[in-house]
């Protein structure tokens, strides 16, 4: 968390950079491995965010098997149907949300 | 083979010869069989798939911000809700209303009442014994010279702690009145279930100021000096506590050692306040007989402990099994700081040795020597030359040391185990003793090098030993504990308190000043030619 400069007048202009959990019900070890991958995705391709989304999405495939789908975006609304325990629904760096879930 | 059917119908019993019949194109037959064929049908199941879900949102910069927020401000919350979380506990134990505290000040202010008018009743009773304590000074003493006695004055008691012996006492550092007193028990085959700590006043012989009853019996006591009210303990246990005596009896100990954690494996033989730590915490030392001397930092709330040096015992290492070696504790049984340097202080063993150790070494002594031949019962740093202390122990024996010398300076045999021995804090050359036979010796080196100048028996040889004793810092009496659960507190007669009459020449100076010459000059005797046992004997004799 970093301020800006004239954060003083304002003291609601902080940068949130963290990644910030909206809606999991993943399991404990598949959310931080999610949440991880998705950082790492965000900060690699923090121009490009349908090579970030591949990213993850292949990265997820390999770690629990198939079928999984990634959105990344600022700004979208979505309604899906996945299957159980494999939707997670996350806030990063303040302006993004990357939703990844899976449904074969 | 074939055979006709015609022959095997009509002879079915003659064995006709076998004809071997010529294999050839003409005569050549085929065989074959045909199995019976199952008939098909399709078996199958479906799994229930894995169940699904809907979900749906939006994401939009506005919502994100929002819930960014949201848990930001969740989040500080937490930071600040994890301090005062065990304070707020606290208080929510005990809820007041305004009846409770009004009935509370009520019983406060009773209680004030009661408190004076048991003085005043005591004051009655005891006019003689005050009167004593005040004016009477043994007029014998003028005839004999260099020779002094006890008088004894009260007795303190505590009825539930009958059975109980006095395991460690001392005057408080700012009251000069009052005593705080550890009950416990010294008699290991017949351990009692619980102690107490209790601070007379000399005030009120008849009943204790403060009593607050423990669950295990109290070994060893100090009272901090900087803020009097602070009592650290040790327990036969291994726990150490630290009691306020501002607060109510119900809220009991104010920090405990951790039983799990940190606390010592065998009784806590002595505890004695350190100087404040680096962030302005005080810190107390306790030696146990597991041969730790740990050092308890007190923060708010809880007791942290660090192990400072454990003690080992000069034997080699006993090989365990499997073919590891086990270092031999040996027992702490007392400890003693130096006055001025914080950071050096002294371990009393139960194998009889004293080792100097610092706080900045934790593996090896700054040194060591074996003083004694049974366990070291305490050591006191004389309170005007600080390189000059006694030594006491269950070998009969009083010995006096000087820093940095093997030999002892001097050695007083009293013909039974010494529990206490202790500096006079008005005079140089004054300490005082007691034994299990229930005699408290009175030595004054400048007047007698080689004999007490004054024994007295305190209690009865048969039913009751000596086990502490303490000069009072500012008054002429001592106090000292019995194994029956009694505190004696004696007047000390003129001739145990002599000062020393400065000279001619220089009038004006202080008594301090002249009680460390006078040390001075009885040590040059002793320490001048170079100590050795023979020659100081002489030397003695000489004088």
């Amino acid at each position: 968390m970093a301020e800006e400069g004239a954060a003083a007048a304002t003291a609601e202009k902080i940068i949130h950079t963290y990644p910030l959990v909206r809606h999991s019900d993943m399991s404990e070890e598949m959310r931080t491995e999610a949440v991880e991958l998705s950082v790492t995705a965000c900060e690699k391709f923090s121009q490009n965010n349908e090579l970030a989304a591949r990213m993850v999405k292949e990265s997820m495939d390999k770690k629990f098997g198939p079928a999984f789908h990634v959105v990344i975006g600022e700004s979208y609304g979505f309604e899906i149907t996945y299957e159980c325990t494999t939707i997670c629904y996350i806030y990063f760096g303040g302006n993004q949300a990357i939703c990844i879930w899976k449904c074969s | 083979m074939l055979v006709e059917p015609a022959a095997v119908e009509e002879e079915v019993i003659v064995v006709k010869p076998r004809v071997r019949k010529l294999a050839n194109q003409f005569n050549f037959c085929e065989r074959a069989a045909l199995t019976y064929n199952f008939p098909r049908r399709s078996v199958e199941t479906q799994t229930i798939p894995p169940p699904r879900a809907n979900f749906g949102s939006t994401a939009l910069q506005c919502i994100i911000f929002d819930f960014y927020q949201e848990d930001y401000a969740r989040k500080m919350r937490e930071k600040e809700e994890e301090k005062p979380k065990r304070l707020r506990k606290k208080k929510e134990k005990h809820p007041k209303s305004a009846q409770q505290i009004h009935d509370e000040q009520l019983a406060q202010r009773i209680r004030e009442a009661w408190a004076i008018l048991e003085r005043l009743v005591n004051q009655n009773i005891y006019d003689d014994i005050a009167q004593d304590y005040r004016y009477w000074d043994d007029p014998s003493d003028e005839f004999r010279e260099g020779m002094g006695s006890l008088l004894p004055l009260w007795r303190f008691q505590f009825e539930p702690m009958r059975s109980h012996a006095v395991c460690d006492m001392q005057w408080n550092p700012h009251y000069q009145d009052l005593f705080a007193v550890a009950y416990g028990s010294l008699d290991f085959t017949k351990q009692q279930k619980e102690g107490c700590v209790c601070l007379y006043s000399i005030k009120n012989p008849a009943y204790p100021e403060y009593a607050v009853v423990t669950e295990s019996p109290i070994i060893c006591i100090d009272v901090y000096k900087e803020t009097p009210y602070l009592i650290c303990v040790g327990c036969y246990d291994g726990n150490v506590c630290v009691y306020n005596a501002q607060l109510s009896l119900e809220s009991s100990y104010q920090y405990k050692s951790d039983s799990v954690r940190d606390k010592h494996s065998n009784i806590v033989w002595e505890v004695r306040w350190g100087a404040r730590l680096i962030d302005g915490e005080a810190s107390f030392f306790s030696v146990s007989g597991d041969g730790r001397v740990v050092q308890w930092a007190v923060m708010p709330g809880e007791l942290r402990a660090t192990t400072i040096i454990e003690l080992r015992a000069p034997a080699a290492p006993v090989p365990g099994p499997d073919g590891t070696l086990i270092t031999v504790n040996s027992c702490g049984s007392s400890i003693c700081f130096h006055p001025e340097k914080a950071d050096i202080f002294l371990v009393g063993t139960e194998d009889g040795a004293i080792h100097t150790c610092s706080l900045k070494y934790n593996r090896s002594y700054v040194r060591s020597c074996q003083a004694h031949h049974m366990p070291v019962y305490r050591i006191n740093y004389n309170y005007f030359n600080n390189s000059i202390y006694a030594s006491c122990s269950g070998d009969w024996r009083v010995k006096i040391w000087e820093d940095g010398r093997d030999e002892p300076l001097f050695m007083f045999e009293l013909g039974s185990p010494v529990g206490d021995v202790k500096w006079a804090p008005y005079s140089s050359t004054v300490f005082a003793a007691c034994t299990a036979d229930g005699k408290v010796y009175v030595f004054d080196l400048n007047v007698n090098k080689y004999r007490p100048i004054c024994v007295q028996a305190v209690v009865s040889k048969k039913a009751k030993k000596l086990t502490r004793l303490d000069f009072n810092p500012k008054l002429p009496v001592i106090v000292c504990g019995d194994t029956k659960g009694t505190c004696h507190v004696l007047k000390l007669s003129p001739n145990l308190r002599v000062m020393v009459k400065p000279p001619k020449k220089a009038q004006a100076t202080d008594q301090r000043t002249l009680q460390i010459i006078k040390l001075d000059k009885l040590l040059t005797l002793v320490r001048d030619p170079p100590f050795t046992p023979g020659v100081v004997e002489e030397k003695f004799e000489d004088d």
